[in-house]
């Protein structure tokens, strides 16, 4: 499994400080900076945090406002992902 | 690769203790025979941010509970609520501002929202419960504390929902939970908060009249979404994720079709510290 955490709209430097001191490993995918899409409004991101579930195909699984871990891990399990 | 997935949500793994669980059902049993609770609740809370500010907020209130649902909850000080009222169908949050928020109270009392008060929430289910939602909380016996000459058994309690707190449930020896210290992840901010519930009177003749509630003639009602309204609102399932490539913190981009590739699955995870 592979987690992409995009942010919101924080500047460059607190999603460094806070990346940091958190010691995260996985993919931070930050807003603006000219990039081509707008994720957040792609995805209907109205309140934070919001989670995606995709298969491997890149379909969407499940979704929620919030993280709600037993709902995920329910999810996961359904794809055979441990 | 599920490591830092873990990093995210918390702790988890952790066992239940059996004098945890003994406890744990002793201040349920006692909580569920008391038919009236009256007390003064004092709480704090801080917020710490990643980038060091904290936010510290004070609030008093006096507490009036009657099972099934009967609450009334009035502040004194603070800037959280004014009134929090339970008349056994509607449950009322009349905040500052002369705003309130209206909906229907549970029959067991479950959504009479004391903030993070758990120990007058438990009243109504026994229960610990984080704002009225259960989750698999991990409890451990830690041992006795004595505070302001009451000795308590202290159990530590953690789970995941509705966000990942952990901390301490203080059980006075009539075995009801009077006090609490929590930690609660919000997001990237981690809440402190502290809930002590005195003066308690278990059990005092109160009446259903004496829960009528009716909110100030000029107050404006607000409506609030539930969470299944937010969720309806999102991509629906089933559907085809965007394609997104957005620029990666570590450099380069970050692109979901790159990310897809080899992986059963993927979890797109938005979020803001603010």
């Amino acid at each position: 499994m592979e987690l992409v955490a995009l942010n919101g709209s924080d500047s460059a430097d607190v999603i460094k400080k806070y990346v940091k001191e958190n010691n995260f490993t996985f993919l931070i995918g930050m807003k603006g900076m000219g990039d081509n899409y707008d994720a957040s409004t792609q995805y209907r991101v109205e309140a934070y945090p919001t989670n995606y579930l995709l298969d491997s195909t890149g379909k969407i699984v499940f979704r929620t406002v919030g993280f709600d871990e037993e709902a995920i891990r329910a999810a996961l399990k359904k794809l055979d992902v441990k | 690769m599920g490591v830092s997935l873990l990093a995210l949500i918390g702790t988890r793994g952790a066992r239940a203790d059996e004098k945890a669980d003994a406890l744990l059902k002793e201040v349920e049993t006692t909580s569920k025979a008391m038919k009236t609770l009256t007390a003064d609740l004092s709480m704090s809370q801080k917020a710490k941010t990643p980038d060091g500010k904290e936010q510290s907020m004070k609030m008093v209130a006096s507490l009036k509970l009657k099972k099934p649902n009967l609450a009334r909850i009035e502040f004194t000080q603070g800037e959280f609520a004014k009134t929090i009222a339970s008349d056994g169908k509607n449950l009322f949050t009349l905040m500052p501002g002369n705003r309130y928020q209206k909906t229907k109270v549970d029959a067991d009392g479950k959504n009479i929202d004391t903030l993070w008060a758990a120990p007058a929430a438990m009243f109504f289910s026994g229960r610990f419960t984080l704002m009225g939602v259960e989750s698999k909380a991990a409890t451990t016996y830690v041992g006795k504390q004595t505070i302001e000459g009451t000795e308590y058994d202290v159990v530590q309690v953690s789970g995941t929902k509705p966000f990942a707190y952990s901390g301490k449930l203080y059980i006075a020896p009539d075995k009801l939970a009077t006090r609490l210290d929590l930690e609660v992840g919000v997001g990237a901010q981690k809440i402190q908060v502290d809930a002590v519930l005195t003066n308690i009177k278990k059990n005092v003749p109160l009446t259903e009249a004496g829960f009528a509630y009716a909110p100030p003639k000029d107050a404006v009602v607000l409506e609030v979404p539930s969470l299944e309204e937010f969720n309806k609102k999102l991509l629906p399932v089933g559907s085809a994720a965007p394609r997104f490539a957005l620029s990666a913190l570590s450099g380069g981009k970050v692109e979901l079709a790159e990310v897809l590739k080899g992986k059963k699955a993927v979890l797109v995870n938005f979020w803001f510290y603010g």
